[in-house]
């Protein structure tokens, strides 16, 4: 069975990105524009990993993963953000809250994209 | 070989998560295992210390460095294979 | 008055009269009471009585305006400048009160109509003038103290706000930066993409590879903007180590549109031992960014334009230097470059105040800042930074 990826984010670029970069890669991709439609989507599927902008209108970053971890504890939650200390008190608070994820550097290139969902989802690929 | 030389590694986290806690008790196992206290590990959490991830061209958390011995290496996501950071750290077992 | 107002026995007391039957009253008066132990000695000429006041140690002086050598108020500021510590005490004849009041103004204690002198009123008279010298001196000096205060207050309140300036266009920078990530990744990408699906000998090729490059070029501005615009206050940042060779090579980075638009010339030479040292980043380029900066307003409209950054080992400190080919300072507004508000750049081009953060953002960290010129042939700024921190400073 094919591993299925959730990429939930605002900007149609950054879904379009990942879409691209994940292409060939054997992966099923979804994209949700939005936090609660991110939370739509999961009803009635289960997802291998989820890649979740933290600055959004509406439902943003934080607040999605809390409705998400409801209803999945353990799906690995990559939060994408640029790695600043602006964001490092939301995401220390949401941590502290008992919410696990990892965190995602914003921006990435399609390669980028690639051989981290890779490395993630699947055996090491060693860097050197 | 092994013996004498000392391993340098830095390990990037978001340290409040229950995972990143389980992640460094077993990294900290794996090395003290095979390292038995021939190495260095830093831990640096991301959150707090953005500018050294930044620095470090940290891409995603978890990432294991290993900048000494050389060449450096680095490790993606799940920690929890051992396999998969031995071998990351050029510590493959001899099989 | 608090105790300290008594004065130390006896108490010497010069009369400079020139008339002798006042002179006696005087004398008579004085020995009258013998409350105090005192000593009187007699001038009836300026001269002579600027002459004992030079010796010092005389407590009050009596002073007839009207002498042989001198007359009015003219006697009277002859007598401050010989003495300026000294309390005087004015003697009038019955008509002299406005020429009096005068005096006082002028820097006389009290006056005293001869014809009103009674030992009780002289003494009373003598000593209000030394208790109101010692309080106007204490005040002077206080004044002076709160002068001094208010300078030093004023020059932090400065580097206060421009610290806050910069703290807001560090926030909106960091803002900008931000808004940028997305559509250059967009770009980047979409442009990846092309580029996998086109072959190297197609037409498109080259200029895909182009627009590549220059997007990247694009994310490094960026990146370097957002590292530069740091939130934490300056004030608050953690110590780390980091190369100089890095942060040298940001700030040119960041300034690279006007060293090319000026047509300056920077080169950088950087020793090979150069070791990394234990810095708060944002500081030393704060100081960095301000030194290449006057550099670079030091070259308009001049001919040379160079600029030459250095970095060496210099015993237990790193030596960077900043040297550029302008006019050069005045020697004698050498000293003057760290003072908040000095400034030789036309009005609203610059603040003055950023010589004198950097130098306490160099200050803060152990080390040292100082400037050499030569008018006609350019200025260096040398910062040494200290290898070691000291222990209680390591985080």
């Amino acid at each position: 069975m094919s591993k299925r990826i959730l990429v939930i984010d605002d900007e149609s670029v950054v879904r379009r990105s990942f879409v691209l970069a994940l292409e060939n890669s054997g992966y099923l991709v979804d994209t949700a524009s939005s936090g609660e439609m991110g939370i739509e989507r999961m009803e009635g599927t289960k997802y291998d990993l989820i890649f979740l902008d933290l600055n959004m209108p509406g439902l943003n970053g934080v607040e999605t993963l809390r409705e998400l971890r409801e209803r999945d504890k353990d799906v690995p939650v990559y939060i994408q953000t640029a790695f600043h200390a602006a964001f490092a008190d939301q995401l220390r608070q949401a941590a502290e809250d008992g919410m696990d994820f990892e965190i995602l550097k914003k921006p990435l290139s399609l390669r980028q994209i690639a051989d981290i969902t890779k490395e993630i989802l699947e055996e090491a690929k060693i860097t050197e | 070989m092994m013996g004498n030389t000392m391993y340098q590694i830095r390990l990037y986290i978001v340290d409040a998560t229950k995972s990143s806690t389980k992640a460094v008790q077993e990294l900290e196992a794996l090395l003290e295992d095979k390292l038995k206290g021939q190495y260095s590990l830093k831990i640096i959490d991301v959150l707090t210390e953005p500018e050294l991830a930044e620095a470090d061209k940290i891409l995603a958390t978890p990432t294991v460095i290993k900048t000494a011995p050389a060449p450096e290496t680095r490790i993606i996501g799940d920690l929890s294979d051992s396999e998969k950071v031995l071998a990351g750290l050029g510590l493959e077992e001899p099989s | 008055m608090s105790s300290k107002s008594t004065k130390a026995l006896p108490i010497d007391v010069l009369l400079i009269e020139d008339n002798p039957g006042d002179a006696r009253l005087i004398q008579e008066i004085l020995s009258e009471s013998a409350q105090v132990e005192h000593q009187l000695q007699c001038a009836d000429l300026l001269s002579t009585g600027l002459e004992r006041l030079d010796k010092a140690g005389i407590d009050v002086v009596l002073l007839d305006l009207g002498l042989p050598d001198s007359q009015g108020l003219d006697t009277l500021s002859k007598v401050c400048a010989q003495a300026p510590e000294v309390p005087i005490v004015i003697l009038t004849g019955l008509d002299d009160e406005i020429i009096a009041l005068q005096a006082v103004r002028q820097g006389a204690q009290d006056y005293l109509a001869k014809g009103d002198a009674d030992s009780k009123m002289l003494w009373r008279v003598m000593r209000y003038a030394i208790e109101r010298k010692k309080a106007e001196d204490e005040l002077k000096k206080a004044h002076e103290e709160l002068k001094l205060t208010y300078e030093q207050l004023r020059e932090s309140q400065a580097q206060l706000v421009q610290s806050e300036k910069v703290s807001a266009l560090g926030i909106l920078v960091a803002g900008v930066s931000h808004e940028l990530d997305n559509p250059l990744m967009g770009i980047l990408n979409f442009n990846d993409y092309c580029l996998k699906h086109t072959t190297e000998d197609d037409w498109r090729y080259q200029f895909l590879q182009d627009i590549q490059h220059e997007t990247e070029r694009c994310i490094d501005i960026v990146s370097n903007l957002l590292t530069f615009s740091h939130m934490e206050k300056v004030g608050e940042e953690a110590y780390q180590d980091e190369s100089l060779a890095k942060i040298i090579d940001r700030v040119v980075n960041l300034l690279s549109y006007r060293i090319q638009k000026e047509k300056v010339s920077l080169t950088q030479h950087i020793s090979e031992n150069t070791p990394a040292i234990r810095l708060r980043v944002n500081a030393v380029q704060q100081v960095l960014l301000n030194l290449i900066d006057n550099a670079l307003d030091a070259l308009v409209g001049s001919q040379k334009k160079e600029i030459r950054i250095e970095v060496h080992p210099d015993g237990d400190f790193v030596s960077l230097t900043v040297a550029d080919s302008g006019s050069g300072i005045a020697p004698k507004m050498l000293d003057k470059v760290y003072d908040p508000f000095f400034t030789t750049k036309p009005a609203g081009k610059g603040t003055g105040l950023g010589l004198s953060i950097s130098r306490s953002l160099i200050e803060s960290h152990g080390g040292d800042i100082t400037c050499e010129s030569k008018p006609g042939l350019g200025t260096t700024f040398e910062v040494l930074l200290p290898i070691e921190r000291r222990k209680e400073d390591n985080k």
